[in-house]
């Protein structure tokens, strides 16, 4: 068991990102058996993963279509310049 | 499917991409950017903070990827090589608009006793206020907010992993940094937006 909650707190990501090896993990969740400020801590983690994972309610999308329209239209104007060019070379 | 396996798929996946972007074939221009164009452009709002402003950002870059294309050497995927190329143009804009700002102390230094490393009497108050706010708007707001608001090289480890969902390999070949060192980022971001959180539900 981790006798130092600076140790445990320094884990907490590795645990919730599921990185950590099975000693770390059972060091880690036997001091939070008797911890509860640990505990707490643990939890607020675990918290915002999961609302960091949400959609943020207050936004709206920028607009996919009008920036991958404009990339593609580049792109195509860029490949026909190039055929021009090829078929320059060629004649 | 086992895990080498599903690797060697994605790579074939992968290199049959890069030739048909090199070639220049307008339709795997088209299902790339299909596919990875509205995390990209999640990502920049995300980053320079405005909707115009990521439109310009991802259009500059994805315009520039496809005139770089030639310089791609195959060592990371397309995603990543995206995702690089957007962060790069992100910062040159957040430079120049000088919402650069250096990422300062952890702010879990001052919670721990120097003696025993024990918390500090009073280090947090949050336990039960946020949780049962878990499904809330309002909580689900202070977090993005607070996200939005995090110096930009804690923002870019935090929206690449928590919110785009990249794996560990992906962000570290976008930002051409360690696995190790990346574990420290996402560990300090989480710590600081953490006690951004705290501090902003304690507000209201």
């Amino acid at each position: 068991m981790y006798r130092r909650c600076d140790e445990v707190s320094d884990k907490i990501s590795e645990i919730i990102d599921r990185e950590a090896a099975f000693l770390t993990r059972f060091r880690f969740y036997t001091h939070l058996m008797v911890c509860s400020k640990c505990r707490d801590y643990f939890n607020q983690f675990k918290l915002l993963k999961s609302a960091s994972r949400e959609p943020n309610p207050g936004e709206l999308p920028a607009d996919f279509d009008k920036v991958m329209g404009f990339v593609m239209d580049e792109v195509e104007k860029e490949l026909d310049k190039n055929r021009v060019d090829d078929t320059l070379q060629g004649s | 499917m086992r895990v080498d396996e599903k690797h060697q798929i994605m790579t074939a996946e992968n290199n049959n991409q890069i030739e048909g972007l090199k070639k220049g074939v307008p339709s795997v221009w088209q299902e790339v950017l299909t596919l990875n164009g509205p995390g990209l452009l999640g990502y920049a709002t995300r980053m320079v903070g405005d909707k115009a402003t990521a439109e310009d950002v991802v259009q500059d870059a994805l315009v520039n990827v496809f005139r770089s294309i030639e310089k791609f050497d195959g060592r990371c995927t397309i995603k990543s090589w995206l995702y690089r190329a957007i962060r790069n143009r992100a910062i040159d804009e957040i430079r120049r608009r000088k919402r650069f700002i250096d990422i300062g102390d952890d702010p879990e230094n001052e919670y721990f006793e120097d003696h025993d490393g024990h918390w500090r009497e009073d280090c947090f108050e949050w336990d039960g206020h946020a949780a049962r706010e878990l499904d809330s708007k309002r909580l689900l707001k202070v977090v993005h907010d607070e996200i939005n608001n995090l110096p930009h090289a804690h923002r870019e480890v935090l929206l690449m992993k928590e919110v785009e969902g990249l794996d560990v390999k992906e962000i570290c070949d976008a930002l051409e940094i360690s696995a190790g060192n990346l574990r420290i980022r996402i560990h300090r971001a989480r710590s600081v937006l953490r006690a951004a959180v705290w501090q902003s539900l304690n507000k209201e």
